[in-house]
């Protein structure tokens, strides 16, 4: 007995060290890439797009989200002989987005491009007065001669007209719309059927993300096709301009029903990844009220019926699909009256992160990389000032939260977990405040880019950062 | 005590009837005339109804004219749209700004707390029951010292 005792004892004595540093999750192996999505990628002039592309790439984001608007690039009236699936046909415009690809190559930031809006010349007839042009049954041959258009020019193996001596970046990612969950990007969403009001815009939004899928595979196998980006709230019931998200991912992947009971899928979509747009209304862990909403920790109304329909064959092909965030954030104080208060903001980007990070995500993209102009237009309400900088460039804390997240929690007990991912490569320092100086409480080896969580034994309450190199992340208060 | 418990009872009703008196509308927070982001709550008797798809619509301030992303305020144009709108605005001709609130009950987490308590007062959001629930709780205040006035001049005599 006393020789058992003893035996537990010397087990509790090596295992002390490990218990500063609990053991890793599932989740550890996995990385996290941070990018941004901001309109004025594509949207203004030279100076700014520059300006813009610059900022992102200093906070530290690896990829962006820019636009290829079809309706924009494409011609209103389609001359004599313009074929839509070759990007050289007369017709085409492609300086804004040629030279935003540029911008981002030059800073080592891979491009996601999302396809939207289509030519008038693309959607089907009879799209109400009230909806928006570009948003009406898109044709899907169309959209994916377009699509074949697109990859074929960012193939990474097409002359750039502006540098003969270089190529135009290859882009890697392409996203099949905007919100097709909402009449704002993609009408109808819901039709009649006799006297039942069903879904309309889930069926369509496969037929185009099929054809999409296919025409962009055809010219580059590797680039991975990304479905949805769908908003987080729907309307209640049947037959409002928004179909609650996981209600329009269900229907895509064809399940009846929240018990995942199981439809005739007679063409699967196909997809690499499933994306969503977890705008909250409060603070990161704030659920969503109605059970097919889905705010930041709801992905799992998401990943449920993914994984069902990974399993039955009901999204092809058939392997685990990746999940990301194409869009994100929340307004801050300064400027905006109704933000929330910067320290706030930063917070809450790291814990997103976080949260996100956990549920599976491996990529987010964080709306704004400055923040929009409230004189022009709608004024506050009705603009963002969602970005890590603000619009002159100055940066607010959320671009350090950005650059370097750091997220402590108190577990009570004596235990804060904290969330870190490091800007570089190497050692990264858990420190808390004492005094006027810091104190070192743990220490790990990280890669830039891959986060890891870990658990403090520490009673009390503190204030803790991470440090990696010369960077310091934001500081977080925690009791343990 | 008979005072004070319908003192009580107004506000208990005042405070059950609010959310069936406001739109059930959540907004993220800065953002309150974007209507797509939003997150609207099912009312005490079930679901709202809510514009029809592809019906036409009452006019909506914001919602576009077909190809049109330069006019009205922002709402309904999406986060892409309103970014279009600013573009149009900037390199048109100056118009008065459109600082109107919209449809939307700002949730106030992150915000002060006498931000929060003016905003449920005041009703700045749609949400709220604007001058009403002031001039209710005012009326009340009214009544009740009146009562105490009446009663202690009662008792005098």
């Amino acid at each position: 007995m006393r020789r058992r005792a003893a035996m537990l004892a010397c087990a509790a004595v090596l295992a002390a060290p490990a218990a500063v540093l609990a053991a890793p999750t599932a989740a550890q192996a996995r990385g996290l890439t941070a990018g941004f999505y901001d309109p004025e990628f594509t949207g203004t002039t030279a100076a700014t797009r520059g300006a813009w592309f610059e900022s992102a790439a200093t906070v530290g984001a690896r990829t962006v989200r820019i636009e290829a608007n079809w309706a924009q690039i494409a011609p209103a009236t389609r001359p004599e002989g313009f074929d839509p699936a070759n990007h050289e046909s007369p017709g085409y415009r492609w300086e804004v987005l040629d030279a935003a690809l540029r911008e981002a190559g030059d800073r080592k930031l891979r491009p996601l491009l999302t396809i939207l809006y289509a030519p008038e010349w693309a959607e089907a007839p009879g799209r109400p007065a009230s909806t928006r042009s570009g948003t009406w049954r898109p044709q899907p041959a169309a959209l994916a001669a377009f699509a074949r258009a697109l990859a074929r020019r960012y193939s990474g193996r097409f002359t750039d007209p502006h540098r003969p001596y270089a190529s135009l970046p290859r882009v890697p990612y392409f996203q099949i719309w905007n919100e097709p969950n909402l009449t704002t990007y993609l009408g109808p969403q819901w039709r009649r059927s006799g006297k039942r009001t069903v879904p309309a815009s889930p069926s369509h939004y496969r037929s185009m993300l099929n054809a999409a899928y296919d025409a962009i595979k055809k010219v580059d196998r590797k680039a991975l096709v990304v479905a949805a980006g769908t908003s987080p709230y729907g309307d209640p019931g049947t037959g409002g301009r928004r179909m609650p998200p996981a209600r329009f991912v269900r229907e895509l992947l064809c399940f009846k029903d929240r018990q995942l009971r199981k439809a005739s899928c007679p063409k699967p979509a196909r997809l690499d990844v499933l994306s969503h747009h977890p705008y909250s209304v409060g603070k990161p862990g704030r659920h969503a009220r109605n059970p097919d909403d889905v705010s930041i920790p709801d992905l799992a109304r998401l990943t449920r019926p993914l994984r069902a329909a990974e399993r039955s064959g009901r999204v092809l092909p058939r392997k685990r699909k990746r999940l990301w965030i194409t869009e994100v954030s929340w307004d801050s104080a300064p400027p905006d009256p109704d933000g929330v208060p910067e320290a706030t903001h930063a917070r809450w980007l790291a814990e997103a992160l976080r949260l996100l990070w956990r549920q599976g995500v491996d990529s987010v993209y964080w709306f704004l990389v400055r923040d929009q102009d409230p004189s022009q237009g709608a004024g506050y309400p009705g603009t963002y000032q969602s970005g890590v900088l603000f619009r002159d460039g100055s940066p607010k804390a959320a671009a350090r939260a950005f650059r370097f997240p750091f997220v402590a929690l108190g577990r009570g007990r004596g235990r804060i977990a904290v969330w870190v991912e490091a800007p570089v490569k190497g050692t990264v320092s858990i420190q808390r405040r004492k005094g006027s100086g810091w104190v070192t409480v743990a220490k790990r080896s990280a890669r830039a880019g891959r986060p890891f969580e870990t658990t403090l034994r520490l009673r009390g309450s503190h204030v803790l950062r991470a440090v990696a190199g010369t960077e310091t992340s934001i500081e977080r208060s925690a009791r343990g | 005590v008979r005072l004070t418990a319908l003192l009580l009872s107004l506000l208990a009703v005042l405070v059950a009837a609010q959310p069936a008196l406001g739109q059930g509308r959540n907004a993220p927070p800065g953002n309150s005339s974007v209507d797509e982001y939003t997150e609207s709550l099912p009312g005490p008797d079930g679901d709202r109804a809510v514009p029809r798809d592809g019906d036409p619509l009452p006019p909506r301030s914001g919602d576009p004219a077909p190809g049109d992303v330069g006019g009205g305020s922002a709402a309904g144009l999406g986060r892409d749209g309103r970014a279009a709108a600013l573009l149009a605005a900037r390199t048109g001709p100056k118009r008065a700004l459109d600082g109107s609130p919209g449809a939307g009950h700002a949730t106030v987490e992150g915000r002060s707390t006498f931000a929060q308590i003016v905003d449920a007062l005041g009703g700045s959001g749609a949400g709220g029951m604007g001058a009403l629930l002031p001039l209710l709780l005012l009326a009340a205040v009214v009544a009740a010292v009146a009562a105490a006035l009446r009663r202690r001049a009662t008792t005098a005599t």
